[in-house]
């Protein structure tokens, strides 16, 4: 889901850039201080996330943990995966510091959105937690996938190639990280709750 | 206080500048130049190959696309190196696109292939007949004697694994030393937030 850098055009990437630091500034300013450390451990495991790698078809797919961030930090998300994407793409080369901006966004706007979407329907206890959290993870990656081959199209890559290779790639990493979403959900629901009260 | 976390803060982005400059691309690609061909090897990591994606050949100065290909199921896709780009003593710049948003490049040097001995040409053969010429009168006596081309044959043998051995190596995965350093920067990141916001709540 990483974009490289100088696949994309100038004003893409700077548009990405600015939703972005909108996104962080946002982010930044609801952390409050009890919760820094759910952010810093999260981002961490953002940070792992990209290097388990799921053997499924042609393509390179790996974890991103993406909705997980989005139901349990909320706009918080943003500065997480900031930093998370910042480290990888110094330390491990994945996507790139002229992308960081479009890719934050691409993968922080999603959890953002699902937080709206599903929170509501978690902080009420009516129906499953389980399947709230897996719809979360769900659909966070696939708003990414959606938001990658948009960012691919505007840049010239047929949308339509583009947006079927990711979806059909990673079809199946969206079902998993809704399993782990809605276990990793739960069992913090179980144990820690007051790190779930955004 | 203040300014001790400062300097630490500029040493840390500085050192993140440093690594960055080297590459940023989430695929890889290689390529040497065997005989009068360049062989290219491409991949997300060391197991996991670029198969089916685009490599396109440029010429390093202009620009301008000289061919493309395909990679087979290995990564690997091998081409002979254009007359033109011989004759204009061009650098090559080669681009993988790997499709949805991954791509990498890899420059081969004009010095590279320039030496090597190419399809047409002229210089290599005189020494060979010059080492042949040379032995004649020894030959009874070394027993052995090896011309210029079978010389570069057998180098060129035994520089296959070192080459293949330099493409896994460039190619490298991130290590345990990656991802601890990065669980420990984003650690101290959020460390020095939370100090930032405790200082702001003691006031």
């Amino acid at each position: 889901m990483h974009i490289s850098e100088g696949v994309l055009s100038g004003p893409v990437l700077l548009g990405g850039g600015c939703l972005a630091v909108v996104g962080t500034s946002i982010g930044l300013k609801k952390i409050d201080y009890d919760q820094i450390m759910t952010v810093a451990i999260l981002s961490a495991a953002f940070f792992i996330a990209s290097l388990i790698h799921v053997p499924i078809g042609p393509s390179n797919v790996h974890l991103i943990l993406g909705g997980l961030l989005g139901v349990v930090l909320g706009w918080a998300a943003f500065p997480s995966i900031l930093v998370a994407l910042l480290l990888q793409a110094v330390l491990f080369q994945f996507g790139g510091l002229t992308v960081l901006g479009l890719n934050t966004f691409n993968m922080a706007a999603p959890a953002v959105l699902c937080f709206y979407l599903f929170r509501p329907i978690l902080a009420k206890g009516s129906g499953s937690k389980f399947s709230a959290a897996f719809a979360c993870g769900f659909f966070a990656m696939l708003f990414s996938t959606i938001l990658t081959a948009g960012s691919l199209a505007l840049s010239g890559e047929a949308f339509k190639n583009a947006a079927w290779v990711l979806f059909y790639s990673h079809l199946p990493l969206m079902v998993i990280e809704g399993v782990i979403t809605g276990f990793a959900y739960t069992f913090l629901a179980k144990v820690k709750p007051e790190a779930l009260a955004v | 206080m203040t300014r001790l976390l400062i300097a630490v803060c500029i040493a840390m982005a500085l050192t993140l500048c440093l690594t960055a400059v080297s590459s940023a691309h989430k695929v890889n690609i290689f390529a040497y130049v065997d005989g009068d061909s360049v062989v290219t090897d491409s991949g997300y990591s060391r197991s996991k190959r670029v198969h089916g994606g685009a490599v396109e050949v440029y010429d390093a100065a202009s620009g301008t696309m000289l061919l493309s290909g395909i990679t087979n199921e290995n990564g690997r896709f091998d081409f002979k190196i254009p007359a033109e780009a011989r004759a204009g003593k061009m650098d090559l710049r080669l681009l993988l696109k790997a499709g949805t948003g991954h791509q990498a490049e890899w420059t081969v040097k004009y010095d590279e292939y320039g030496a090597a001995k190419g399809p047409f040409a002229p210089a290599a053969p005189d020494h060979g007949h010059m080492a042949v010429a040379a032995s004649d009168a020894g030959k009874q006596a070394s027993g052995a004697v090896v011309s210029t081309s079978e010389v570069e044959a057998i180098v060129r043998r035994e520089l296959e694994p070192v080459k293949r051995m330099l493409a896994s190596l460039s190619q490298k995965g991130p290590g345990v030393t990656e991802i601890i350093g990065g669980i420990g920067y984003i650690l101290g990141l959020f460390g020095i937030m939370a100090y930032m916001k405790s200082r702001k709540k003691k006031e």
